[in-house]
């Protein structure tokens, strides 16, 4: 029976290995496509937010630009919530390696930060060993709450997912009952422990009150990452034993040593990350401080796409999303849980990357172009979404001030119009979607022009960014349609 | 409270809180087991009950019936399982992304919605509670309750004596199987998906319109999980998954009880311990006994052999 | 004119990755007949009847069962004009019952609502215009309505019970209904598939490779109950790659090859030898160019090996061999009776249950893949996509795989790190050595075709100058050119010196490359053979498990 289990796995390997066969076949236009996913499913998360934001009735434009506002004037913001983001995707994203999905890096963050705390409160060391000292051991006690599943799936087989979030939970209450009941600070109606000894605290770096060095800790723990799953043994077997484990141990690879590894590595770097923000950030261990980074861990490797590099730039994007937020609340009225919706959306749009495909399948001829030729339907796709974009933001935008001047605001209803034909007309593949989208885009830098000098200021940036971009892609895509004679208006 | 533990009173009150307390997990329970058992692993179950729960309050408070709450928490679970089968079963994503997703955008929107609908944050008015029937010894029961223990047979009934439960199991243990027996594995499996979000929507509606009569954000806090370890617990079969959801139920009445009951007490500073037996119970049953075992597919998006 | 029962014009299926598995494949198949379809593994046989059964859709060509075009959407449209498909690996469900596997997908339903609705509805015809959509409209969502109804309405199980008995007794085909697919043998469960087609009241019967899996007697047994199911006069189609089964069975046969039609010839007028000739395309003896071998020292000595399989069955029951240095020794034999565990035992991937392995005349200690390599074995796995390859790895990760944690492919302490620069030069001499078609090393396994993955397995198991070299179906699955190249390359590796160990499923291959030939059959050794001593009917009934003595005496 086993046998059979493992024939069909393998089978389906082999489905989906051909299934991906000849579309991608190089490795680069693989990554760009991948990457081209990404974004698109961060703008189709952007849009879709603002769908809601409008159903509620506020204006997105105004929201978007407090939130990018909001985020520009504190960049350390941006990075300081990037830190233990940047930690957690690691660790979900080496799992992921490993073929495992570690959804218990919340409780790994947990127990890394409490014994980061225990030492910090209760071990007295001299300055600058003592936060080593505690974000070491912090790291050890994660990657052990880690080597739990890992002992459990490579030994019982119990699966991971199970497992860690268990585990997860029995972390979090663990913690819970420590800081409110015998570390307690004594006197304070908040379940919160005493403050660290000073010396254990990691310095804020770059004159900011709110970053501080764990944001060097993340990007050499990236890099080392990195360097890991390219560069060694061990990082080399946990990648086979992730995509092919049978061929793995026919290579002699011991698979179960790999899964072992892989986790209590992925639990270390969950409890580095919480060790880090206690020392840098919070000073003590407050109860439910972590408010979900670790959970986060999952949307930053999955829009990382479980590439080191990649998750720094997620964590990043999240970093931003939330510093923006406050400024978003205040000044536009929409609540800081935008941001989860948004995440969630670029979670949903990144897990479903056969999402084109699926639409092909149901008839959708554009779709079915991307499937066929998806290295050179690629800049129309992006034509198409910035489009999409544009006729948002002239609609959105226009309607907003509707009363305040009506040329401006019929000029942005006009472009928008413009740009919403062309992506219909990309849509139905006639070559005049992309001159449409050409017309357009000139149109927006226009405008742009137009609002500096009439003293509309805050469209000017984003409206010339769009515009540029929009003529640079639709150039290169009409370029493609007519020199290389892309299939136009034809059924493939 | 004054009372000794043999009280009538308080027996009712035990029985009656545990009932409460288990309705949610046993339904979101169950309707996992019908995502699971089709070989959809469904850790979304957390959003979609928060949703149920929020989208209950809503249908109530803008209908006045609280019967039209229910249907809107049940349309609500049905669309999010709907986009979660989509996504892990027609466009073969990852499931545990997929789930969180689902958890993420629920979370966020429950909580944006109650300031975007009622322009207050975090908590709802309070509207019309589902009616309920006092019974002797077992309290006041909602229509959920009831629900709940007709699930029991109900879902017997429909997993091992009807084509459909057949079908379905037949998806999550082997899919191919089913697919060459000329029956459609990715409809069976939607369908699993989707009875699990409306069933996990109705278990968060009884925790806002059956239990309590609003919506506070997050207020499932993590029985979603739970239920997903109740269903592990209960080995993916109806009886066990209520067995296991009632006595999860029991664990969070202890719990309610330290601060009702002074016999209990005592019990106030270890409290998080009682909640960590859900979880620590599924790692042995799992880990340790191995006396749980998974549908065989489970988590596996189905691919036809080369498909073209 | 006799009206076929299938007639399938002109398909072709082309899988991503330009691999045209049938082109162009005209096939008819008349009524009441055992129709063979021959080929080699890999000659589309599978594919052909995948798209017949609705499980594959094709690229071009017509499908016409009695007479009328059909376009199947899924295996339930070829279900339902009376097609019944028992696969390769059994499509039965292990925790469920018999019964419950029969009628999965064609539930005896209680009220049967929707084919009741059907019936009725049938015969009106559908108005125009808005009254046509609407009344379209109506039936669908009355179709929906019913058929919600039935499959949450209880089974009958005693009906479906009673038939499957008449079925089995009708048959001969004896099992208990309740009894649980896990419990049965793999014979039994074949009996499964079979009541499953019949219950379904299939009248065109394929079945896939049927004899792979089942001893001599079994074999047996089944061509009794489909001599039977023909008298019935249903229609089967029976995939082969063996040449006696469709000689003893079949009224005509079609040979496919390399995803192409051959022909189609009525078994009176044909023989094996001519049935060999069109499935490969040459004349069967065709030689290999290649001197005598000239053998030395022993290399691998097996003694008393017994080992078990993964249901804990003992699969080598007491098996002896001996491979020396400069000889190919070829081991053949019917797939299922013990070569996969003997070839993983002595790669490591099993353990022995008992018995003795020596290597150079050391005894073999420790079974673990990395060790016996580092001894000098080289293994070529018979799954490539399983075993062999990882496809989403590089074609340089792939190249040094197995051997990535040794000098010079690690460095540093404990050979913790990778070295990027001899993985790239060694990868570079490879690929240029065993003429491996790639873009670049840095694109993945999966770019690749599969004559160029198997390169890859080679280039890996011959990089370190092995002493022995365990082949397992080297060749499967691959074209002329690399099949050629790829026996070539054993060979030169034998006057190298090295033993090689062939374990193959296609005798003439055996009989071409092998030195000795030994022949296995349920986990024995029974008998070793020159490749000039012996024919290909002594090789066949040994495989087939006649006793050295039965053999003689019959010839």
């Amino acid at each position: 029976m086993i046998e059979e289990q493992k024939e069909l796995e393998a089978e389906l390997v082999d489905a989906v290995a051909e299934e991906e066969e000849g579309a991608f076949e190089n490795i680069f236009w693989r990554i760009l496509t991948e990457l081209g996913w990404a974004l698109g499913s961060i703008i189709i998360a952007f849009l879709v937010s603002a769908l809601i934001m409008i159903a509620i009735g506020r204006d997105p434009i105004v929201a978007y630009s407090a939130l990018l506002e909001g985020a520009l004037q504190s960049p350390d913001l941006i990075f300081a919530w990037a830190t233990p983001l940047i930690l957690t995707g690691l660790s979900v994203a080496l799992a992921f390696k490993a073929g495992l999905f570690n959804i218990g890096a919340e409780g790994q963050l947990y127990i890394g930060s409490m014994v980061a705390t225990l030492i910090g409160i209760y071990i007295f060391l001299p300055i600058i060993i003592h936060p080593f000292v505690c974000l070491a051991i912090g790291t050890i006690c994660g990657a052990l709450w880690g080597l739990v599943p890992g002992l459990l799936k490579a030994y019982r087989g119990t699966h991971e997912v199970v497992s860690t979030m268990m585990l997860s939970f029995v972390a979090i209450l663990l913690t819970e009952f420590l800081v409110s009941g015998p570390l307690r600070e004594p006197g304070t109606p908040f379940p919160q422990t005493m403050v660290l000894l000073p010396t254990s605290w990691l310095p804020n770096v770059f004159f900011s009150p709110i970053l501080h060095a764990g944001i060097f800790i993340s990007i050499i723990a990236a890099i080392f990452v990195y360097f890991f799953l390219s560069r060694t043994v061990s990082g080399y077997e946990i990648r086979a034993v992730g995509q092919n484990p049978f061929a793995a141990e026919a290579a002699g690879i011991n698979s179960k040593k790999q899964i072992v590894l892989a986790l209590l590595m992925s639990g270390g770097l969950a409890g580095l990350a919480g060790a880090g923000e206690i020392l840098g950030q919070y000073r003590r261990f407050i109860i439910g401080w972590s408010g979900g980074i670790g959970f986060d861990g999952i949307t930053v490797a999955v829009l990382g796409l479980n590439n080191p590099f990649g998750v720094i730039l997620a964590a990043v994007f999240f970093g931003f999303l939330r510093a923006g937020a406050v400024a978003m609340q205040t000044q536009a009225g929409v609540p800081v849980e935008m941001i989860l919706i948004i995440q969630g959306l670029v979670v949903l749009f990144v897990a479903a990357p056969k999402l084109i495909k699926w639409l092909a399948k149901q008839n959708f001829a554009y779709a079915k172009w991307i499937v066929k030729k998806p290295t050179n339907a690629l800049p129309l796709f992006l034509t198409a979404i910035l489009s999409l974009t544009g006729a948002f933001i002239g609609f959105g935008v226009g309607f907003a001030n509707l009363r305040s001047d009506l040329v401006f605001t019929a000029q942005l209803v006009g472009i928008g119009a413009l740009a919403l034909g062309s992506f219909a007309a990309i849509l139905m593949k006639r070559r005049e979607g992309f001159i449409t989208a050409l017309l357009t885009s000139i149109a927006w830098i226009i405008l742009a022009v137009l609002t500096v000098i009439y003293h509309k200021g805050t469209l000017a940036i984003p409206l010339s960014i769009l515009g540029v971009i929009g003529v640079l892609l639709s150039l290169i895509s009409s370029f493609l349609v007519y020199r290389k004679g892309i299939l136009i208006g034809g059924v493939l | 409270m004054q009372s000794s533990f043999l009280n009538p009173l308080v027996i009712t009150w035990f029985i009656n809180s545990t009932l409460h307390f288990s309705t949610p997990l046993v339904l979101a329970a169950l309707g996992g087991m019908f995502s699971e058992r089709s070989g959809v692993v469904n850790i979304g179950l957390e959003g979609m009950m928060l949703m149920g729960a929020f989208m209950a309050v809503v249908g109530t408070f803008f209908s006045g019936n609280p019967w039209i709450g229910l249907l809107a928490a049940s349309i609500s679970g049905g669309i999010l399982g709907l986009i979660h089968g989509l996504i892990s079963v027609q466009m073969k994503g990852n499931q545990i992304v997929s789930g969180a997703g689902i958890i993420l955008f629920a979370t966020g929107f429950t909580s944006f919605m109650v300031f975007g609908i009622w322009g207050i944050r975090g908590i709802t008015p309070s509207v019309r509670q589902l009616p309920t029937v006092t019974f002797p010894w077992l309290g006041a029961i909602s229509p959920l309750m009831v629900l709940m223990f007709l699930m029991l047979p109900i879902s017997w009934y429909t997993l091992y004596r009807t084509p459909f439960g057949m079908r379905l199991r037949a998806a999550g243990e082997d899919p191919s199987t089913l697919d060459t027996a000329g029956v459609n594995v990715q409809t069976t499996r939607l369908i699993g998906v989707i009875l699990s979000g409306i069933f996990a929507a109705l278990g968060g509606a009884h925790l806002s319109i059956g239990f309590g009569s609003r919506f506070v954000e997050l207020m499932t806090g993590g029985r979603g999980f739970i239920a997903l370890a109740a269903l592990i617990f209960g080995n993916w079969n109806p009886l066990g998954v209520v067995l296991s959801g009632l006595f999860f139920g029991f664990l969070s009445t202890l719990q309610g009880s330290i601060d009702v009951l002074p016999e209990f007490s005592f019990l106030a500073p270890y409290v998080q311990f009682i909640a960590m037996i859900p979880y620590v119970s599924v790692i042995i049953a799992l880990g340790i006994i191995r006396r749980s075992i998974p549908p065989k597919a489970i988590g596996v998006p189905y691919i036809k052999e080369r498909e073209g | 004119m006799k009206i076929y029962a299938v007639e399938l014009e002109n398909i072709s299926k082309t899988f991503p990755g330009d691999v045209k598995a049938n082109q162009d494949i005209t096939l008819r198949i008349k009524e009441g007949e055992v129709h063979g379809l021959l080929g080699e593994n890999g000659a589309g046989k599978t594919t052909l009847m995948n798209i017949l059964y609705g499980l594959i859709s094709r690229d071009t060509g017509i499908v016409k069962i009695y007479g009328k075009e059909v376009f199947f959407q899924s295996p339930r449209d070829a279900i339902s004009v009376g097609i019944g498909m028992v696969h390769q690996h059994f499509k039965l469900i292990p925790t469920f019952t018999v019964t419950e596997n029969v009628v999965l997908g064609a539930e005896p339903l209680f009220a049967n609502l929707e084919s009741r609705f059907e019936k009725r509805v049938i015969k009106t015809e559908i108005p125009t215009g808005v009254k046509g959509q609407l009344s379209r409209f109506g039936r669908s969502a009355a179709r929906l309505v019913t058929g919600t109804v039935d499959r949450v309405s209880p089974m009958s199980f005693g009906k479906a019970k009673s038939k499957i008995k008449q079925i089995a007794e009708e048959n001969a085909l004896f099992l208990d209904p309740d009894s649980k697919i896990e419990d049965l043998s793999v014979g039994m469960q074949q009996r499964v598939e079979i009541i499953k087609v019949l219950y379904r009241e299939a009248e065109i019967l394929i079945l896939d490779e049927p004899t792979a899996v089942l001893t001599p007697q079994e074999v047996d047994e089944l061509f009794e109950t489909l001599a039977r199911i023909r008298k019935a006069g249903k229609t089967i189609i029976l995939i082969t790659h063996k040449l006696r089964e469709p000689m003893a069975l079949c009224d005509r046969i079609t040979v496919l090859r390399d995803g192409k039609f051959v022909g189609t010839v009525e078994k009176a007028q044909t023989t094996p030898e001519q049935l060999a000739e069109m499935m490969v395309g040459r004349p069967v003896v065709f030689q290999v160019s290649k001197t005598k071998a000239t053998p030395g020292q022993p290399v691998l000595r097996i003694e008393n090996l017994q080992v078990k399989d993964d249901r804990g069955l003992l699969a080598i029951k007491d098996l002896g061999i001996e491979i020396r240095a400069g000889e190919i020794l070829g081991l053949a034999g019917v797939e299922g009776n013990g070569q996969l565990e003997l070839v993983e035992t002595l790669w490591g991937l099993r353990k022995p249950l008992e018995g003795k392995i020596f290597f150079e005349g050391q005894l073999i200690k420790r079974f673990h893949p990395r060790k016996i390599r580092e001894r000098g074995i080289g293994y070529i796995p018979q799954d490539r996509h399983k075993r062999g390859i990882i496809l989403d790895f590089s074609i340089k990760e792939n190249l040094i795989l197995g051997a990535h944690y040794r000098p010079p492919y690690s460095m540093g302490p404990f050979h913790t790190i990778l070295n990027p620069r001899n993985i790239i030069k060694d990868s570079n001499k490879l690929v240029d050595n065993f003429d491996i078609k790639i873009r670049d090393l840095d694109s993945l396994a999966n770019t690749l075709s599969g004559g160029n993955q198997q390169k890859v397995i080679v280039a890996r198991a011959l990089a370190f100058q092995p002493k022995l070299l365990i082949a397992s179906h080297p060749t499967r699955g691959l074209d002329v050119g690399a099949t050629e190249y790829i026996h070539q390359l054993l060979i030169e590796m034998r006057d190298e010196g090295v033993a090689i160990l062939l374990v193959s499923a296609d005798l003439d291959e055996i009989r071409n490359v092998a030195d000795r030939i030994a022949v296995i059959f349920d986990g024995r050794i029974v008998a070793v053979k020159e490749p000039d001593a012996t024919d290909e009917r002594e090789l066949g009934l040994l495989m087939a498990g006649h006793e050295q003595e039965q053999v003689t005496q019959e010839s």
